[in-house]
This record gives structure tokens, C-alpha cells and sequence, in this order.
């Protein structure tokens, strides 16, 4: 049985259209294929001038394993949300309030895991005001999400007064989330890759997964199949929150210093990731592994032009042209194959 | 599509709907309709534009409340509140455009909210995803879909393909009313033979099925019994063989 299925997949996919077309058609293809050539290109340049292009240096891939993360966790919170047909723009500003959270409770004295508790409480709660405005009152959540982050950010401001917070958690704490192993790996990739297994199952493997799709792909239909779409909608905008708290944790961890004051402009960077990776911006379409690579490509190119000592405004060129090409070609993918 | 069964005449009653009224803002849109739907029967429900058909079976699938009127299925009254009541059932509904999420596999749309699980622990529910995969693949033999692979996302369908997917849904979920809404419509005529050659199947799969059409000649040879809607009242109710195409477009015009 198992077999013929298998085998009538196989016979398929052999007659409609070779493997090849059907991973580029897939929402990831076109931008995994970039990566492993632009991976491909960086390493052999590398090899051949070890000197002149560290890119397969120590320090170059300690430092692209520290970067990649952050943006990385926030980006798979961001395309699930995507996926399931909304938009989440507060997430730099959920990012940077919970951290602050997290080294405030801690610095009043409490074990570091009550502050993680609690930064996850605040991410969780936005994630939730979020969700349940935008479904109550059928307000499109870019905007729903536009006006929170402005109202998270200030609140930041307030809870701050401006004034960072320094702080040393634990030691086992720190080496957990941002030690290294075996002397190349570190923990925050690990824990990105983690993160991505986990939403990878969620997505594809779990009962959830298939009504976020379902529901950005058509809700009306959804409904009629009794999917709660209010209820799966509040669900996506939560964790797409508590990604955004736990990237918010592990990036201040290490220099153990932190302010309310997210990067500026790091919720359209994820939508950028999630974009690059295949994610539709109507819903319904995209993959985990394509957001992943998107992220990973977006601090490729940075490091490219940073070790080819490119001006630093090639990486926003980059990023716009990637933008509307990258949207373009997906486009011309799925219709031609 | 072959002879139509002379046996239905005495079949038992499965759905029944007594004095059913729908407003909606001052527009009475179903007025005192009552109707019994028998068991392995098929229901041709016509009517011109307006006339309350889309009202009637939005009652019937849960996705409206009836402001008057009483729903019995298998003799008991019930009320339907959610697409999800009348589902639970065994009613399944399908409209022509929204049946199917376009940019999703034919297998997980098949299983959409009722995924087949391997495993559940509390809130963890992790899909059997094989299973999926072999069983559309069994419920597409169902409508002789032996090319497709369940992996086939439904916007690489036709038109009467994915009408197919939702019939080959409604059969593996053991449905015992389908409620079809103008699945002939924008069909090129192969494809609406394949849709009511279909529906016609439903029958020998002991389904009942209410097929909602302007188009008399799509539902006639199938039917074995009429309904027709006007302003909406019932103005007949009619087995087949005691009418005509003629008659029958003579009453809706
Ligand atoms: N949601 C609604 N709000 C207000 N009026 C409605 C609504 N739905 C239907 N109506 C009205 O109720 C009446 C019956 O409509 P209904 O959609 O049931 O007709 P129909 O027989 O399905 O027509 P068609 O063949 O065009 O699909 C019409 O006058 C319509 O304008
Ligand atoms: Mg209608």
C-alpha cells in the first residue's frame, strides 16, 4: 500500500515534470539554489585566496553563527505568522522590551529563569493583544501590528527611562544559550537550528500547521471545514511573539548589556528574510527551510561586503534587488513549471 | 451515467425541514419551506436568481440559523450553529470556489481539520502524514483518479478536477447528505458529465445529495427528485418521473 503510494508519486512527478522544476517551483527552491551557489562561490574564493577573503576563517564563522540567530528566530516567527495570512510589525519592538524585562526581574534579584518566564509572559501577551484585535474587529493586522509597535516601544521607553541595564546571568545560562561546542559551533546557531526543527514539525507535521496554512491560504474555506480561524489566527501572532522574545534574549546575553531601543527597522528585515525565502505575502505559501536560508543569506551578503570591504549601502541594494526579483522569479517559477 | 434506480420511491426519510423562514434585513428570503430528503437520493434544487437556494442550504450546512422552522435529521430535531455541528453529522457542503484552500496538496486539503493523527499529547497532535498521503490516494480512486498524485497542490487543478477532491472528501468521510452549490458551473461540458456522472456515484455510496443549479439539463438525468424555489416558497416538489424539463422551466420562468 505504502509502497504504491510512493511509487505513484514517483511515476508522477516523472510525468508532469522533472524533479529539478518541481524544487524550483517549490516556495524555497529558487532561493536555496542561490544560497548553495553563493556558499559554493564564497568557499572556493576563500580557499583559493585565504588572505585577501577570510570568509572560511575561525573568527569570520564565529561571528556569521552570532549574527544569523537573531534575525533567524524572528524570521520563522514572522513567516508562520506570514503563512497563516497576517503580518507582525512589532516584533523588533517585542524583541527589545522583553530583553529588558528578562535583565530587569533578574537584576532585582530573581533566578534568570523567573525573567525568561516573565519576558515570555510580555511576548505572549502582545502576542495575544495583537491577535485578538486584529480578528475582533477585522483590522488588517500590518496595521493592527503598525500602532503596537509604537505603543511597545514607548512603553519600553517608559519602563526604561533610557537607562541600559548591565547585567552577568549565570554561567551555565550563558553557556547554554551562547557558548560554543567543539570549538566552531556556536550555541545560539544550535539553538536557531533547534527552533527551526521545531517550527519545521509544526508546520508540516502538526494538526496546528495544517490550519495555519489552510487559513492563509483561504479562510473561508477554513471555516466551512470548522476550523476555528480566530483561534488559529491568536495562536500564529503568539508565537511568532515568543520567537521574537527568545532572539530578544539571546542577543543580550553575551555582552550582558541592554536598552529598550531595538534596531530600527528589524521587523521589515524578517519580512525581507521571509520574503527572499518564498513566503507569499497573501498566505497560504512557504517553508521553513526557505525562511531559514533567507535569513542565513541576508547576513551572507552583509559578511560578503563587509570582508570585500564593499560600502556598507551594497547590502541594502542587495536586499531591495533580491526583494523584487526574488518576488519575481518565485512568480514566473510557479507558473512556468 | 446509466439508468436511473426505480427503487428510491419508498426510500426512508434521512433530512427533513418543517416551515423554515429566513429573514435577512426585511428581505424574507426563505418563506415556510419544508421539504424531506430520502435516503440515497438525489435532489435537484432549482430556482432562478434570488430565489433562496444559496439561503436554504446555508441553513441546511450550519453556516446560517434559520429564524423559524425546525431541522430533523434521522428523525431527531437538531440545531446546526456551525459548519462544524452539521459536518459532525454528516452534512457536507461544498461551494465551487471556496471548497478548497488553492495553494495546499490535494491530500492535506482532503484531511483539512479532521488530519488523521499519529500521535496526541495534550496540545501535540502530530499528523500522520503516510497515512494521509495513502489514504487520498485511496479516496481519489474513489472518482477515478488514478493519475494525480495526493502531493498535487488543488491551484494545478481544472475546474471539475477539484470538484472531484471534494466529492472523493465527502465519500471518505462517510458523508450522508452532500449539499452541492452549482458544482457545474463555468464546466466545459466533459467536465460536467465527469461532475454529475459523479454525483450520480453518490447514490451507490448510500450519499444523499442535494444538487443546487440553474441548469435544468445539468441536474434532470441525475435527479430523482425536484425541488423548486421561487421568491422563496416552494412552489414544487416533484419526482422525476412525474414531470419534464418543459414543465419544470415553465415554473421557474
Ligand atoms: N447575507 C445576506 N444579506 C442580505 N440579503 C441576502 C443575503 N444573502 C441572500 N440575501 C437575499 O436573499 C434572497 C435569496 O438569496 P439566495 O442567495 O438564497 O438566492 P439563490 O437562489 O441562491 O440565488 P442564485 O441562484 O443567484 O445563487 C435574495 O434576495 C438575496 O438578495
Ligand atoms: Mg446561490
Amino acid at each position: 500500500m505504502s509502497g504504491e503510494y510512493t511509487n505513484s508519486l514517483k511515476a508522477n512527478r516523472y510525468i508532469q515534470k522533472g524533479l529539478f522544476d518541481r524544487f524550483r517551483a517549490s516556495p524555497a527552491g529558487n532561493v536555496i539554489l542561490v544560497f548553495l551557489l553563493v556558499l559554493l562561490t564564497c568557499s572556493i574564493v576563500s580557499l583559493i585566496y585565504p588572505d585577501n577573503f577570510r570568509f572560511l576563517s575561525k573568527p569570520n564563522l564565529i561571528i556569521l553563527q552570532r549574527a544569523i540567530p537573531t534575525l533567524g528566530i524572528m524570521s520563522i516567527g514572522v513567516g508562520i505568522l506570514m503563512i497563516t495570512g497576517e503580518f507582525d510589525l512589532s516584533v523588533g519592538a517585542v524583541f527589545g522590551l522583553s530583553a529588558y524585562i528578562m535583565a530587569m526581574v533578574y537584576s532585582a534579584g530573581m533566578p534568570i529563569l523567573v525573567g525568561v518566564i516573565a519576558a515570555l509572559l510580555v511576548g505572549i501577551i502582545f502576542g495575544l493583544i495583537n491577535g485578538w484585535i486584529t480578528t475582533s474587529f477585522g483590522i488588517p493586522s500590518f496595521i493592527t501590528t503598525l500602532g503596537t509597535l509604537f505603543i511597545i516601544r514607548s512603553g519600553g521607553r517608559l519602563v526604561s527611562d533610557n537607562v541600559p541595564i548591565i547585567f552577568q546571568v549565570p554561567d551555565w545560562f550563558k553557556t547554554l544559550m551562547t557558548g560554543r561546542m567543539l570549538g566552531y559551533i556556536q550555541m545560539q546557531f544550535v539553538w536557531f537550528i533547534i527552533i527551526a526543527i521545531i517550527a519545521w514539525i509544526i508546520l508540516n507535521r502538526h494538526t496546528i500547521g495544517n490550519h495555519f496554512i489552510s487559513v492563509g491560504g483561504n479562510q473561508m474555506s477554513s471555516t466551512q471545514v470548522g476550523i476555528n480561524v480566530k483561534k488559529t489566527k491568536i495562536l500564529a501572532f503568539v508565537l511568532c511573539s515568543i520567537c521574537a522574545v527568545i532572539a530578544g534574549i539571546m542577543s543580550v546575553i553575551r555582552v550582558g548589556v541592554v536598552n529598550t531601543d531595538a534596531k530600527p527597522l528589524m521587523e521589515l528585515e524578517c519580512v525581507a528574510a521571509c520574503v527572499m525565502g518564498g513566503v507569499a505575502l497573501t498566505g497560504g505559501r512557504g517553508s521553513i527551510v526557505g525562511v531559514a536560508v533567507g535569513a542565513i543569506m541576508f547576513h551572507l551578503v552583509k559578511d560578503i561586503i563587509i570582508l570585500g570591504k564593499l560600502p556598507a549601502y551594497y547590502l541594502e541594494l542587495f536586499i531591495g534587488l533580491v526583494i523584487v526579483f526574488g518576488v519575481t522569479l518565485n512568480q514566473i517559477a510557479k507558473k512556468k513549471y | 451515467m446509466s439508468s436511473i434506480s426505480k427503487n428510491n420511491n419508498n426510500s426512508s426519510v434521512i433530512m427533513e425541514g418543517k416551515n423554515l423562514n429566513k429573514w435577512y434585513k426585511g428581505i424574507h428570503a426563505l418563506k415556510n419551506v419544508s421539504f424531506e430528503l430520502g435516503e440515497k437520493e438525489v435532489v435537484g434544487l432549482v430556482g432562478d436568481n434570488g430565489a433562496g437556494k444559496s439561503t436554504l442550504i446555508k441553513i441546511l450546512s450550519g453556516a446560517h440559523r434559520q429564524d423559524e422552522g425546525q431541522i430533523f435529521f434521522q428523525g431527531n430535531e437538531v440545531s446546526l450553529s456551525s459548519p462544524r455541528d452539521s459536518m459532525n453529522l454528516g452534512i457536507e457542503t461544498i461551494y465551487q470556489y471556496t471548497a478548497l484552500v488553492p495553494q495546499m496538496s490535494i491530500a492535506r486539503n482532503i484531511f483539512i481539520g479532521r488530519e488523521p493523527v499519529l500521535f496526541r499529547l495534550g496540545p501535540i497532535a502530530y499528523i500522520d502524514y503516510k497515512k494521509m498521503g495513502i489514504e487520498a490516494l485511496e479516496a481519489l480512486r474513489n472518482v477515478g483518479f488514478e493519475l494525480r498524485s495526493p502531493d498535487t497542490p488543488i491551484d494545478e487543478l481544472s475546474g471539475g478536477e477539484r470538484q472531484g477532491v471534494t466529492i472523493a472528501r465527502a465519500m471518505y468521510f462517510k458523508t450522508k447528505v452532500m449539499i452541492l452549490d452549482e458544482p457545474t458551473n463555468h464546466l466545459s461540458i466533459k467536465e460536467t458529465n465527469k461532475v454529475l456522472g459523479w454525483v450520480e456515484d453518490l447514490k451507490h455510496q448510500g450519499i444523499t445529495a442535494i444538487f443546487i443549479t440553474h441548469n435544468l439539463h445539468h441536474v434532470y438525468p441525475i435527479a430523482d427528485k425536484l425541488i423548486v424555489l421561487s421568491r422563496g416558497e416552494k412552489i414544487a416538489d416533484i419526482k422525476k418521473e412525474d414531470t419534464s424539463i418543459e414543465e419544470l422551466t415553465n415554473l421557474i420562468v
